[in-house]
């Protein structure tokens, strides 16, 4: 177990802890197509998520974000480590406790114009997740559905209307109503504006942080988007390669990150003002091809401050702040 | 059809603007309608006999001879009957029978000269070389052929749909051993195992029918596998599996009413390639059982006699403009529903 | 990705299993096998024996012939047993004994070569000088008379099974009620030794032009409008715009860019040569009388010949999944694109 990780005790005070999570995809190849190898998406990942608070997630892509979050939500088997649901391991759940286990634990999709069923009318891509689950009785259904519809900003008028009639945003609105009808705790929002207009980015971050507080939600915030994690989290985790490579609140990391790839990938937030002076850190060497990462670090070949021990030791994620509760983790040699 | 509706119906609408196929289609149907009500229009029983102040309907209820006084209780003879003493010297009496007044079974035994016998005003498109008048017998063959395809087109379609959604939903092992099974069907030689098995059994339609759909499955199968595989990775459907949504549920909600474009793509070229076949067969003798009314059975009757052109003309007329038909109706369909692949090129 | 086709090959191991697995038991468990046919011509031969008095006896006899029968055929053994043995000749080519001519399977189907030879030979010329330059034209002209004018036999093609063809023109020119041009049945005349070379392949010519004319029209159609679609495919497609819009002249641009990629899908259908051999058709040969594949194949399961008929349904399912991967095969080769795994 990680350091980080005091007690057992700890589970409970979270809604969500993650512990030594991995996924590794086979790779095949050769005459009898047997594994020859492994892409390891996601390496040994472990968090705690509060109550009520949001956590963002970011990293390049192919980072192993997205894994993370189906990972999160079961709709793949991890290869190793444990998810706990205030408390209860959910990767041991089955069958009926994994069904009521989909109503905790909801998800709003990357792409608006993908994850709405093209054969579906708006009310029944949201009635569904009711229907499905035997909730309420078909009347009771239909004013929740209503409700639900009004809350995240769509016309009821238009509830027959299917998903190729409304716009990207819309689209967004209606998966995020869907992801809603359940009422569930957590919340794992996949890059959920980064496939629309910046101009409707604002009103779909806005209506989440709405609903996040109206239905007591937990949110975690999976985005390469920068300054729309630093407006949406409590907590940001960068994740590189399939692993943590830094890990603090919103405040201390945006004010200075340690990691020589969180410094790179923040300089490269725009900056609000043209006279601003901005420091770029450039990094020229591509990132590793997912077949073959670098031993020690994986970072090392890209790093400007790459030392030896960098390329045969791996570091571990530890807590440079000194204070447990505003903790900042990096995993690097340099602290 | 409310969920196929906003797709589906653009889709018609591309089908309806391509004339050639749309006419195709009405053409088939308005036919196949037809035909299947052939015993009224095309009958060796009478629609109606007035006999001794009473109405009769032989094409829909069964009389036996002693109902119109002969001496059996088979079916009457009413052509028989018609030309008793006892039935026409009562001017009363009437028999009135349909456009086509002869059987698909009746051999004419007043022709004037041995069949098969050319076409006359008696016999329009000539007599059969058992003297059965041939009109009949391919208005009735059109009515076997196009049953035969369809339900052998539903049944198979039904099976390649199911074999295909469990494989590429489930993947796997599962996957796998079918992927065997089919490649070990696919390479058995079809028309041998055919005449085999039909050449062993006793002809039936129905052993036909279980053949074909033992084979014909297998083509549509690799679409809807291709067509899972992918549906189980879109968004939507990992949606509906993190609501909660059951395997069957998502297979039969989310993924199959987008997977329609195969099926009806392929649907005319299975009805076209079933008429060929089920005609190839009969001309060898293992199709549909005798007497049936069969193209295929006509045509090797034309290869028995060289000399009368009507037996292989006729049928191979009707054979051409049905599989013509069908073929302008696929052209169409698949136009409609894959725009993309039919881009015109101006030059 | 030669791993990949050398793991197919190894995949058609279990598959070539299980062909012969289903034929062999559907075959050897129907009903009317050999030993009953043989039995059925006796009592029908030797009907005056059996009536003849000493009926017991004859039953003795008769009971002795089943055996002797049986041990010819070898269905003396189970089940299990004889398809072991007819595998572990297959493993050597071995097809046994054909029942109904009493020579090795191997011959009986090489003699049938000749026929299926000249099928398998003028399919392939029919593919490459007619329906190639045919597909390119009706591309080049899509919608002008000339496509439509043409589409007019494609559709006939399609729409007309090649046996009923064959009887129109055996009803039309072989002497039925209009014109006696061409013999009606057999592959050649009886005079054929006598005759000079140029008058040998005359003499053939006119045998085979019906039933080849049968045999090509379906496929005659299906490879002339794919030439055809897969040439508008190029035409239309992106690069080859570019080409005209960087002033390349029109010819040029079909010759150099679209017509070598159209020709992709055509090009593969070549690698199922190893089917020439094996070509025919049931219908086509019997009617017009010829020893064929078909035939012969046809023949056997009526003689319940199973040793023909087996080695017949291996032969052609090897055939037929050996041409499957040599395309795959050549797609790779000659389309880089293409990678299957």
């Amino acid at each position: 177990m990680r350091k980080h990780t005091s007690s057992g005790g700890d589970l409970h005070k979270h809604i969500i802890s993650v512990r030594g999570l991995k996924k590794h995809f086979p790779i095949k190849g050769g005459i009898l197509n047997r594994q020859i190898g492994a892409i390891r998406a996601v390496d040994t990942v472990s968090f705690d998520v509060e109550s009520n608070k949001t956590l963002g997630i970011v990293g390049e892509s192919g980072c192993g974000k997205s894994t993370l979050a189906r990972l999160i939500n079961r709709l793949i088997e991890p290869t190793a480590g444990e998810i706990y649901l205030q408390g209860d391991n959910i990767l041991a759940w089955k069958g009926g406790a994994l069904r009521r286990f989909y109503r905790k634990i909801q998800v709003v999709f990357q792409d608006p114009y993908a994850s709405l069923n093209p054969r579906f009318s708006m009310f029944d891509i949201i009635e569904e997740p009711l229907r499905i689950n035997n909730i309420d009785t078909k009347r009771l259904r239909r004013k929740r559905v209503r409700e639900l519809i009004e809350k995240s900003g769509l016309s009821w008028d238009y509830r027959n209307r299917y998903p190729h009639e409304f716009s990207g945003g819309q689209r967004q609105r209606i998966g995020i109503a869907r992801a809603l009808a359940l009422h569930p705790e957590i919340l794992i929002c996949d890059e959920p504006v980064s496939a629309l207009d910046v101009s409707v980015q604002a009103q779909i971050l806005n209506l989440l942080m709405d609903l996040q507080d109206e239905f007591k939600l937990t949110v975690l915030f999976i985005s390469h988007d920068l300054s729309v994690v630093n407006k949406v989290s409590d907590q940001v985790i960068v994740l590189y390669c399939g692993k943590i490579v830094e890990m603090a609140s919103r405040n201390r990391i945006f004010k200075k990150q340690l990691h020589p790839y969180a410094q790179a990938l923040f300089s490269a937030i725009p900056k609000s003002s043209p006279h601003e002076q901005k420091e770029r850190t450039l990094l020229n060497v591509e990132p590793p091809s997912p077949r073959h990462f670098p031993t020690g670090c994986r970072f090392h070949p890209r790093c400007p401050h790459a030392m030896d021990v960098c390329k045969k030791t791996e570091p571990q994620l530890e807590n440079v702040s000194g204070s447990e509760d505003d903790f900042h983790r990096v995993a690097c040699h340099l602290f | 059809m409310a969920i196929l509706n906003p797709i589906l119906s653009k889709r018609w609408e591309n089908f309806k603007k391509i004339r050639r196929g749309y006419y195709s289609l009405i053409i088939l149907i308005v036919t196949y309608l037809v035909a299947l009500g052939a015993e009224l229009w095309v009958n060796n029983k009478p629609l109606v006999v007035y006999y001794q102040g009473t109405y009769y309907y032989p094409v829909f209820f069964f009389y036996s001879g002693e109902t119109f006084g002969e001496d059996y209780i088979a079916e009457a003879q009413y052509k028989e009957i018609r030309d008793r003493p006892a039935f026409k010297d009562n001017p009363d009496n009437v028999m009135l029978f349909p456009f086509i007044p002869y059987g698909y079974n009746e051999s004419d035994d007043n022709l004037n000269a041995s069949p098969p016998t050319v076409p006359d005003s008696r016999h329009w498109l000539g007599t059969d070389d058992r003297g059965r008048d041939l009109l009949t017998r391919l208005i009735y063959g059109y009515r076997v052929s196009l049953s035969f395809a369809l339900v052998v087109l539903v049944l198979s379609t039904i099976v390649g749909v199911a074999i295909g959604a469990v494989q590429g939903y489930c993947a796997g092992v599962l996957d796998l051993i079918c992927q065997r099974v089919i490649e070990v069907v696919s390479a058995l030689p079809f028309l041998y195992l055919l005449i085999l098995l039909a050449s062993i059994f006793d002809p039936s339609i129905t052993l036909l029918v279980i053949i074909f759909c033992a084979f014909r499955w297998i083509g549509l199968s690799y679409f809807m596998r291709a067509e899972f595989l992918r549906g189980r990775k879109i968004e939507y459907v990992e949606a509906a599996r993190s609501i909660g949504v059951s395997r069957v549920g998502i297979m039969a909600r989310h993924i199959l009413p987008n997977t329609i474009t195969p099926i009806i793509t392929l649907a005319p070229f299975s009805v076209a390639a079933s008429i060929g076949l089920l005609s190839s067969l009969d001309f060898l003798g293992f199709g549909v059982p005798a007497p049936t009314a069969s193209w295929g059975e006509i045509l090797s009757q034309a290869h028995a006699n060289l000399t009368s052109y009507h037996l292989s003309v006729f049928p191979l007329i009707c054979l051409f403009i049905t599989l013509l038909l069908v073929s302008f109706v696929g052209e169409a369909v698949r136009e409609a529903f894959d725009p993309k692949a039919y881009f015109r090129y101006k030059g | 990705m030669n791993a990949y086709f050398i793991r197919r090959l190894f995949l058609m191991l279990p598959t070539l299993w299980g062909i012969t697995l289903v034929t062999f038991f559907i075959v050897q468990i129907l009903p009317g096998g050999p030993v009953e046919q043989a039995l059925s011509a006796l009592r029908f031969g030797g009907g005056e024996m059996a009536e003849g008095g000493a009926s017991a006896s004859a039953a003795k006899i008769e009971e002795e012939y089943v055996e002797a029968l049986k041990k010819h055929y070898g269905f003396d053994k189970p089940l299990p047993v004889r398809y072991y043995n007819w595998l572990k000749d297959l493993l050597v080519l071995d097809f046994g004994e054909s029942y109904y001519y009493e020579e090795p399977v191997i011959d009986v189907i090489v003699e049938r070569f000749p026929v299926s030879i000249i099928f398998g030979i003028a399919s392939l010329l029919i593919t490459y000088l007619i329906c190639v330059p045919l597909g390119i034209i009706k591309a080049l002209r899509h919608q002008r008379f000339f496509d439509y004018a043409s589409s007019l036999v494609i559709f006939a093609g399609y729409s007309i099974p090649g046996f009923a063809l064959l009887i129109l023109l055996i009803v039309l020119f072989c002497g039925g009620s209009y014109y006696d041009i061409f013999p009606m049945q057999g592959l050649t005349s009886e005079n054929f030794s006598e005759l000079s070379f140029f008058g040998k392949i005359a003499d053939l010519f006119m045998h085979m032009l019906l039933p080849l004319t049968a045999y090509v029209i379906g496929m005659f159609a299906f490879t002339t409008m794919l030439m055809k679609n897969s040439l508008i495919e190029q035409i239309t497609a992106d690069y080859v715009r570019t080409a005209y819009a960087k002033g390349l002249s029109g010819k040029i641009v079909i010759v150099k860019h679209a017509l070598r990629n159209a020709l992709i899908p055509i090009a593969t259908g070549f690698s199922e040569f190893v089917s020439f051999f094996f070509a025919g058709s049931i219908l086509i040969e019997k009617i017009s009388g010829l020893d064929g594949f078909g035939a012969l194949g046809y023949e056997s399961l009526l003689n319940r010949d199973y040793p023909v008929a087996l080695g017949i349904i291996v032969i052609t399912s090897v055939t037929v999944m050996v041409g499957n991967i040599l395309s795959d095969f050549a797609y790779t080769v000659i389309d880089p694109r293409i990678d299957f795994k």
